[in-house]
């Protein structure tokens, strides 16, 4: 207890100095805490966005379909592969099957390359939510034949608006030359660029229909329940499933260059906020030092009156504590509180580079995102910072010999 | 004056392990920002060089509305004259007329859809890179009207190689559906894999026929010397156009592409934002070590004002000593920044482990930094300015010290 209230004075021997200490670390632990929120929050917004906007959590297609796509590579529609995701349910959050092939989009004197994409219009409403995309006109029903849904700016460029027609023409099953003409009921706009410049939505039967594929899907798309169970359940359906020669693709492997993206920004970060961090590393290093050093001759009465080297290093520790804890409080408050406001009200970019947002295909506006990783590693690495700190002075102090201390004059 | 200066620089190594503390401190930050400043100068350079190499060339003439609405119909007629006159304006180094249609290329069981590019092979060659990034088979020349030039990873994607036949389908000036059998004379990579997916290239002339478009182009590309010209001789251009051809438009790459230019200043900004936070966590560090100075020479500060010293040279002293701890941190701090920066400069920051991300971002794997001579200049001069005023209030503080009271001072 003397020792606490030795500590609490020393500290409040140097107001300034203590002060400003905090002041720093504050500075410093509130703006990483607030970053790692922040970042954390647009990564989870990309992948969110990417994952619901088209490719779900988990694909099955046939083996090889991933590396080198086609429709030859099929997967019959039967009862086995409903079976195996039926039977994993409620890890199986949703599933819909596809079928997707590239062709060209016509009206009148213009034409465009398109996606074209078979859908299960109930099943897949479930899990990308095409509703809340339509900007016009409505979605496809389950049984239409006739009908399509466009990407936005496919639509634009094409000059067609709700009740047009569009022809179709790709390659189908069998290698030759398919048309057909299809009415849009709806455009949509989502948050995958590629999808609104070139997507065509048709119903799976209607796919089925034209390209001669009648039984067949390329696609199964599978929605988890959550994003950690994603993984566990990949395992569980591949292994299920592979005698009949199909794999199961996660997103991170559908989509690598967004993983990349986001470890890459992930190390710029840490990086920056590390120069920071030593930054004020030194100075808390400065300022334990000084508290030593200026205290030679009493550190020295101390252990002159009996005090074991043990006990000054846990006086100068117990000192540090009270300082930086007192600093990890605040700024834990504070970029928290930040990092709490800004999950609520977004921090908008759309002034500093709305293009490069919508190029990307991500939302200007971040929300930000409080996890155990983005308070944990932020205060773990101040934590070390300061221990590293505390290590040069506190080997001082114990050095401190009463003879020393004796035949310094101060 | 001379012998402040003298007394400043001593006073700097009084406390020895604290200035060295306090510069290391200042040295990291400084040595931090300037390595992040360089890589994403970098990161900046290498995006502009691969735009303006591979697709936007320095200026672009369209038809008005064509970038909106890249249609074949918003092509304009354009002949070997046109192209050539363009070449001749003041400050142009080479131009090349492009058409560009959007086409569904078909190989034996798979189908594509590509971004047809019909070029003028040597005019192409000295605008653009192409023909550089060819790495199998041979770029095309003026004679190859039944070959095509392949993004190597559509190539792999229809299953081609050199040699391989391919049916290209595309809409013509008629709204009728054309198709026309061609070889793949080459396959070019560039750093952007997401471009050479749906790139192709193919001589002007086929492709204008092809479409019954003879004569026409959607675009004209111009080289200039220096990034820097593309400005001015924009204007020339476009005063020259003006009268005879109001229906074209006249663009600098940054115009032609505004999501380019908001990426340059995103990054700057981020940089601008480090900056002012490692800045601020000198600060407190420098605030904090000076404030220890002059609080431990009270006492001295004291007998220097009793002895006639004025407070405007006790102000000038503590400044004085600021300004030196700033020049030896800056100088190491700058010195191996400027070892590390040069051979980041020369060797580059290879990340191909993140090569996808980099793709994605349309760069090549390896970033090589940059800082400019007067990047360099305002770096290390804004750092020794916040060092210097972060120690303005110390100072202030120690030449209002009453010499009386200061004298007295334990």
């Amino acid at each position: 207890m003397i020792l606490f209230k030795l500590a609490w004075r020393n500290n409040w021997r140097h107001r300034w100095r203590s002060a400003l200490t905090i002041a720093a670390i504050v500075f410093g632990l509130s703006i990483t805490l607030w970053g790692f929120c922040i970042t954390d929050g647009s990564h989870e917004q990309l992948i969110r966005n990417s994952v619901e906007s088209f490719t779900g959590h988990l694909q099955l297609h046939r083996r090889g379909y991933q590396d080198d796509p086609g429709l030859r590579k099929y997967l019959a529609q039967d009862s086995l592969v409903e079976r195996a995701l039926e039977g994993r349910r409620p890890e199986v959050a949703d599933w819909g099957s596809r079928i997707a092939t590239f062709g060209l989009a016509s009206v009148g004197e213009t034409s465009f390359s398109a996606f074209l994409v078979g859908i299960e219009p109930e099943r897949e409403e479930k899990f990308i939510h095409w509703r809340e995309k339509i900007t016009e006109g409505e979605y496809l029903a389950p049984g239409d034949i006739e009908g399509a849904m466009i990407g936005a700016d496919l639509a634009e460029n094409l000059g067609v608006g709700l009740g047009d027609t569009v022809i179709v023409v790709t390659q189908d099953y069998y290698g030759s030359l398919a048309g057909a003409l299809r009415v849009v009921r709806g455009v949509f706009r989502s948050y995958a660029p590629e999808l609104d410049r070139s997507g065509l939505l048709l119903s799976l039967q209607s796919m089925q229909k034209f390209l001669g594929m009648e039984g067949k899907v390329s696609t199964v798309v599978v929605m988890a329940s959550s994003g950690e169970k994603v993984g566990p359940l990949r395992e569980k359906l591949a292994a299920e499933l592979a005698e009949r020669e199909i794999e199961v693709i996660p997103w991170q492997e559908i989509m690598p260059d967004l993983v990349q993206a986001v470890e890459l920004d992930n190390i710029f970060g840490v990086v920056t906020n590390a120069v920071l961090l030593l930054v004020i590393g030194f100075m808390v290093l400065n300022t334990f030092l000084m508290g030593v050093m200026e205290r030679i001759r009493e550190f020295g009465l101390m252990r002159s009156l009996g005090a074991s080297p043990g006990r000054v290093v846990g006086l100068i520790a117990l000192e540090a504590l009270l300082l930086v804890g007192l600093g990890f409080v605040i700024a834990n408050l504070i970029g928290l509180g930040a990092a709490w406001y800004n999950s609520v009200h977004p921090l908008d970019f759309s002034g500093m580079g709305e293009e490069v947002y919508k190029y990307y295909g991500m939302d200007p506006r971040i929300y930000a995102r409080i996890d155990w990783s983005t308070i944990f590693y932020p205060n773990l690495f101040v934590v070390v910072v300061i221990v590293l700190a505390l290590v040069f002075p506190a080997w001082r102090a114990a050095g401190i010999t009463p003879a020393e201390a004796a035949a310094r004059r101060q | 004056m001379k012998s402040f200066v003298a007394i400043a620089w001593r006073n700097l190594w009084r406390n020895l392990s604290r200035s060295l503390i306090m510069i290391a401190g200042i040295a990291v930050g400084l040595f931090g920002l300037l390595i992040y400043y360089g890589i994403s100068n970098g990161f900046i350079d290498e995006m502009v060089k691969v735009a303006i190499q591979n697709e936007l060339a320095h200026i672009q003439i369209n038809r008005l509305g064509y970038l909106k609405n890249p249609v074949q119909s918003n092509s304009f007629a354009a002949g070997r004259a046109f192209v050539d006159s363009v070449a001749g304006t003041g400050g142009v180094l080479a131009a090349a007329g492009r058409f560009r249609a959007p086409v569904l290329v078909n190989s034996a069981e798979k189908s594509s859809r590509v971004e047809l590019i019909g070029i003028s092979p040597e005019d192409e060659s000295r605008v653009t890179t192409v023909a550089s990034l060819v790495t199998e088979g041979e770029y095309l020349s003026a004679g190859d009207t039944r070959k095509i030039l392949l993004g190597g990873e559509l190539a792999r994607q229809l299953g081609v190689g050199i040699g391989d036949k391919l049916v290209v389908m595309a809409q013509d000036r008629d709204n009728e559906l054309q198709s026309q059998l061609l070889r793949v004379g080459g396959i070019f990579r560039s750093n952007a894999p997401s471009w050479d997916k749906v790139t192709a290239f193919v001589v002007l002339g086929s492709l204008q026929e092809l479409l019954n478009r003879p004569g026409e182009l959607t675009s004209v590309l111009v080289r200039v010397d220096r990034q820097e010209e593309a400005e001015p001789v924009r204007n020339r251009i476009r005063e020259t156009l003006a009268a005879a051809r109001p229906e074209l438009e006249v663009r600098t790459w940054l115009e032609v592409m505004p999501m380019l230019a908001e990426s340059i200043n995103m990054f700057n900004s981020f940089v601008w934002i480090f900056y002012l936070i490692i800045y601020l966590a000198m600060a407190f560090g420098v605030i904090n070590i000076m404030l220890m100075a002059v609080i431990d020479r009270t006492r001295e500060i004291g007998v220097m004002r009793a002895v006639g010293t004025t407070p405007g040279q006790v102000l000038a002293m503590v400044l004085l000593e600021a300004t030196f701890l700033g020049l030896v941190g800056i100088t190491v701090g700058g010195t191996s920044a400027w070892i590390v920066n040069g051979w980041l400069e020369t060797r580059g920051l290879d990340l191909s482990n993140w090569s996808g991300a980099m793709g994605f971002m349309g760069i090549s794997s390896v970033v090589h930094s940059n800082i400019e001579t007067g990047e360099w200049i305002a770096s290390l001069v804004s750092a020794e300015l916040a060092v210097v005023a972060a120690s303005v209030w110390p100072a202030w503080r120690s030449s209002r010290l009453r010499p009386v009271e200061a004298i007295q001072f334990q």
